[in-house]
């Protein structure tokens, strides 16, 4: 699975089609992390293109909202497919998507 | 009229995606709506990973079953494993009415797998788990 990267300004965006599996997830942590470095301050995960988001996704998600909530910053999931969407609510959590 | 995919799984993480790859095959050969494959996917991505992470108490090679069989408006997955006995419906629901910030981030897994599918059954037979579960395509 590719994840394709976009900058522009301050923020990132990034793109993950696929499922987003506990590998996915992984992968998904290090770009994460490696854009925190970067300094950026806000980060897109977009998920037009994810056939579903598992646990572990969610988790990675979550803690990195919360971190960069917690410094002012920003991570929030955009464009979420509509099984996307359905994780996240049914676990609790449509507050990570961009409104 | 019913068709089937059966496969065995070693406890490995790549093993997952394989099955994930075979069970996208065996629903478009089917004509199965993407919406239910997707549902099917997540819930059977949540159990093996607890499976692969908990199941097991020594780090030996372990054989999972996953037999798939489309019965005329229902699709029934059954996975068998030998590790620990574990009755994932026993597990309490997580409280989703906490602020985003109190909420514990484990625990998500089976709560997925329960919204993700109709019925679930588990039985324990034979030193194995099966757990058994429908979904209405």
């Amino acid at each position: 699975m590719e994840i394709e990267k976009k900058t522009s300004g301050d923020s990132m965006e990034l793109m993950v089609p696929g499922r987003i599996d506990g590998a996915a997830a992984n992968q998904l942590e290090v770009e994460v992390l490696a854009a925190i470095k970067q300094g950026v301050k806000a980060i897109y995960v977009n998920l037009a293109q994810a056939t579903f988001l598992c646990s572990a996704g969610i988790r990675v998600l979550l803690q990195y909202h919360r971190q960069m909530k917690g410094k002012g910053l920003k991570l929030l999931v955009t464009r979420p497919s509509p099984e996307v969407a359905s994780a996240l609510e049914m676990t609790g959590f449509p507050e990570l998507v961009e409104p | 009229m019913t068709s089937e995919l059966e496969l065995t799984l070693a406890n490995q993480q790549a093993e997952v995606a394989r099955l994930q790859d075979q069970l996208e095959a065996f629903a478009r050969q089917h004509g199965l709506a993407e919406s239910a494959l997707h549902e099917v996917q997540l819930a059977l991505e949540e159990h093996l990973t607890n499976i692969l992470s908990y199941g097991y108490e020594d780090q030996r090679e372990h054989l999972i079953r996953v037999r798939i069989q489309l019965h005329g408006p229902e699709l029934l997955v059954e996975v068998a494993d030998d590790g620990r006995p574990f009755n994932p419906l026993e597990t309490p629901a997580p409280d989703l009415s906490k602020p985003i910030e109190a909420r514990p981030i484990g625990g998500l897994g089976i709560h997925m797998i329960r919204k993700s599918v109709d019925q679930l059954k588990y039985r324990r037979e034979a030193g194995r788990n099966i757990l058994v579960m429908t979904k209405r395509i």
